[in-house]
């Protein structure tokens, strides 16, 4: 009952608002779907031990050149509830900030792809089942949007935190803001 | 800049005026004619001398006047301590007498417990237990119980990881872990006892209330009124933490444990499973209604008191109905879990106005005779004293600013809901007052039996509201509401106010500049203890609201004060600080403090525990 309900709240979500990403998804052939999947799946989330980083592998965007990608991303950002954990402006609420450049799981596309996805273990749901790559993808250029990704190049830089920036403000500084209520 | 504005209450302020001269009076009598004794309890037994008011309270289950077992003393949740060791005369002297850092930072909302010498604490998650030593000079540490409860359970809690609370019964620690489950610990080994599984993060429910004990059963709830989930008390056996009962806030009558026993005051909550037929189809099965507020008892009735949180989504225009029965009270058997009545304070509520806030349960002499009520600080910015056998509102009074209502109609028990205040989807409505966290959040008032008055920390706040339509996703957020929130006049974001619940009025207030959002704790010296968001700990003149000491903590004071005694007699005020929970709201304020969490014990001039031992180590120092 419950499962049918929000089948179809997503269906009309999508239906609704991003058929293209249906289209697209649908054009993509399941071979490359495969090998797209074990390519990131071959991304670590931690340092490499034991050999240099490969940042040859398929860390960006697999969607960079899709027109519309980051303002499709937005609206999902919305219909599917991302922005009642992370904060409409995706600054932080109940989840982290995505702005700001400081990522726990790692802040290149492919693994902000593989956030969304997978899920994390502080309450990422695991959006992989629910939505198709290419939404994923549409969310992942959406944080890219927003300046929240590392920038193309100089992963190892960001991840070794020699891009870091401070910030000055008011208030308890990575504690995020609440929303105030149960 | 600590704004002052007392609040006339005629006749109230003379007869408080009459009544402090008495009471200092009486209290240089009770110096000279006691001065053998440090402190002086009113004997339980003694008859209670009438409060200024006349309200008064029923102190039971009596524990010992130097302990504190549950969060808020007593069954009928005055937070009342009898102790007077400190009081008017030598509380400007109060000091740091020791301080104890749990290691976890995040909002400290809950109590100590002080039970047989021993001082028990649990901290934020991940929810560690301490038990500390009172009869050792520092309060040294005997145990720490680590619980490791899932780290899931961060992301699904919505407002901060925190623990409002844990209680001592029967040799055991009771507390909630936020994953979702209750644990029972021995309360002088430490060791795991029971746990018991009663909401699931998976699916958007947390666990942060304290659990409330009556006799051989413990009654927790869930939270995640903005996950969808649905709200439920749970009853579980204190010995085994067994399941005896659960009774929902929604859906039909079965599983909200309402039969022919269930009597509303109002015709308009009477009629069958109201609990989902006041919904749109199905929709009350995400509905909300969470139970994570206060529990108070009352033992002659054999009866129990708690809210329910706002409904889900809080977009009100995909919800149309009454939302039965949340943002609402339940009054139940203790035993059976049956209803017996309920009340909604906020029908169809718009602007998540939860209703869990606590009840206070007293007896006041009103129109010419004595009523048994419970008085509540709803969130929707009214003052409750309601007839706790019938439901029958006898006052809803405006206790901070409020601009959605033109007040509660007494013959219906409704709320008149001014128009331009419903939000529509995508439109920003201005200036909606009090904003979603209300007048007053799930901080807990305490009572006076002297002045028969209640004291409470509240809030002076308004939003912008833009409502967006969600869809019910398990596990993540059904909510909706995008706000900006703000002070409703001036710049004082918070109060501190007396409040009587008989004429329904503010004795007196005091203006604070950041929210007022710990508990209250009254001294049977007449003393009112709080503290702020921006981290000062205060002691007030229950008479005049006078503010008479005042220390700054480390963080920001969203915990509730206690006072106890140690084996030599010795009084002391204890409270935790660490900001967070909704008091981040505020965090952008110029002045907001850091996290941080370590409990603050004071005394009379710093004295610590075994004071000739301390003193000892110093001399052999010196020589």
């Amino acid at each position: 009952m419950k499962a049918a309900w929000f089948l179809s709240a997503f269906l009309v979500i999508a239906v609704d608002a991003h058929a293209d990403h249906q289209a697209h998804a649908s054009a993509q052939s399941n071979a490359q779907s495969t090998a797209e999947a074990s390519n990131l799946a071959a991304v670590p989330l931690g340092d490499v031990v034991g050999a240099a980083p490969n940042w040859t592998l398929p860390q960006l965007n697999l969607q960079a050149a899709k027109p519309g990608s980051a303002k499709s991303g937005e609206a999902l950002f919305r219909t599917m509830n991302c922005a009642y954990c992370h904060g409409l402006k995706a600054k932080g609420v109940m989840g982290p900030d995505l702005t700001d450049g400081y990522w726990r799981y790692g802040g290149t596309p492919a693994l902000i792809f593989k956030s969304i996805a997978e899920g994390r273990p502080q309450g990422m749901p695991a959006w992989g089942k629910m939505l198709p790559a290419a939404a994923i993808w549409d969310l992942v250029a959406y944080i890219e949007s927003l300046g929240g990704a590392y920038p193309t190049g100089d992963e190892e830089a960001a991840l070794e935190g020699d891009l870091a920036k401070g910030d000055t403000k008011p208030g308890a500084g990575l504690f995020p803001a609440t929303m105030g209520s149960y | 800049m600590m704004g002052r504005g007392y609040m006339n209450s005629g006749d109230i302020c003379t007869r408080a005026r009459l009544a402090v001269a008495i009471a200092s009076a009486l209290s240089v009598a009770v110096a000279l004619l006691v001065t053998a004794s440090p402190w002086r309890a009113h004997a339980e037994d003694e008859p209670q001398a009438p409060s200024i008011t006349g309200a008064r309270a029923d102190f039971a289950p009596n524990d010992p006047p130097g302990e504190w077992h549950r969060p808020s003393r007593d069954y009928a949740n005055t937070r009342y301590s009898p102790l007077d060791g400190i009081n008017r005369q030598n509380v400007a002297q109060l000091r740091v007498a020791w301080t104890f850092s749990d290691g976890e930072l995040n909002g400290h909302e809950g109590a100590p417990i002080v039970v047989n010498n021993t001082m028990y604490l649990v901290s934020p998650f991940p929810n560690h237990a301490y038990a500390l030593d009172l009869t050792k000079a520092g309060a040294p540490l005997k145990w720490v119980y680590s619980p490791n409860p899932a780290p899931l359970a961060v992301g699904k809690a919505c407002c901060d990881v925190i623990n409002r609370g844990w209680v001592y019964a029967d040799g055991k620690l009771v507390f909630n872990l936020l994953d979702g489950h209750t644990v029972a610990i021995d309360g002088d080994s430490g060791k795991e006892l029971w746990r018991t599984k009663v909401a699931s993060p998976a699916q958007g429910a947390t666990t942060t209330m304290a659990p409330f004990v009556v006799h051989d059963k413990v009654y927790v709830g869930n939270s995640g009124g903005e996950m969808g989930v649905t709200g439920t008390l749970f009853a579980l056996d204190l010995a085994t933490g067994r399941e005896l009962w659960r009774a929902t806030s929604v859906g039909p009558d079965k599983m909200v444990r309402i039969g022919p026993d269930f009597r509303p005051f109002y015709p308009w909550m009477r009629g069958q499973d109201l609990g989902s037929s006041s919904w749109p189809p199905d929709m009350w099965k995400t509905g909300g209604g969470a139970v994570w507020g206060w529990i108070s008892y009352d033992p002659a009735a054999n009866l129990i008191y708690y809210g329910t949180s706002n409904p889900s989504p809080r977009v009100p225009m995909q919800r149309p109905g009454l939302n039965l029965w949340t943002s609402a009270l339940f009054a139940r058997d203790a035993d059976t879990g049956m209803a017996k009545w309920a009340y909604q304070f906020t029908p169809h509520d718009q602007w998540d106005y939860d209703g869990i806030n606590e009840s206070t349960l007293l007896e006041v002499p009103f129109n010419g005779t004595q009523r048994k009520v419970l008085v509540h600080f709803d969130r929707n910015g009214f003052a409750y004293t309601i007839d706790r056998a019938t439901g029958e509102v006898l006052v809803a009074n405006e206790f901070g600013y409020q601009n959605w209502s033109q007040g509660v109609d007494l013959k219906t028990g409704r709320p008149s809901v001014v128009a331009t205040m419903q939000p529509k989807p995508d439109v920003e409505l201005k200036r909606v007052c009090p904003p979603d966290i209300g007048d007053k959040d799930w901080q807990p008032s305490a009572f006076s039996p002297h002045t028969g008055l209640l004291y409470a920390g509240i809030f002076n706040l308004c939003m912008d509201l833009t409502d967006h339509r969600q869809s019910y996703i398990p596990g993540a957020p059904y909510d909706g509401m995008e706000m900006k929130r703000y002070p409703a006049s001036g710049d004082n974001w918070g109060a501190f106010i007396a409040w009587d619940p008989i004429r329904g009025r503010k004795v007196w207030e005091l203006k604070e500049r950041f929210m007022v959002m710990s508990g209250a704790l009254t001294t049977g010296s007449d003393l009112v203890f709080y503290g702020t968001v921006d981290g000062w700990f205060r002691a007030v003149d229950a008479w005049t609201g006078k503010v008479l000491w005042s220390q700054k903590l480390e963080s920001g004071v969203i915990g509730n004060p206690i006072a106890f005694l140690d084996t030599e007699g010795r009084e002391y005020v204890a409270v935790y600080a660490g900001v967070g929970g909704a008091a981040m709201v505020s965090k952008s304020m110029p002045g907001f403090p850091s996290q941080g969490g370590t409990l603050y014990v004071f005394s009379v001039g710093g004295e610590p525990i075994h004071r000739q031992w301390v003193d000892g180590l110093q001399e052999s120092a010196e020589k």
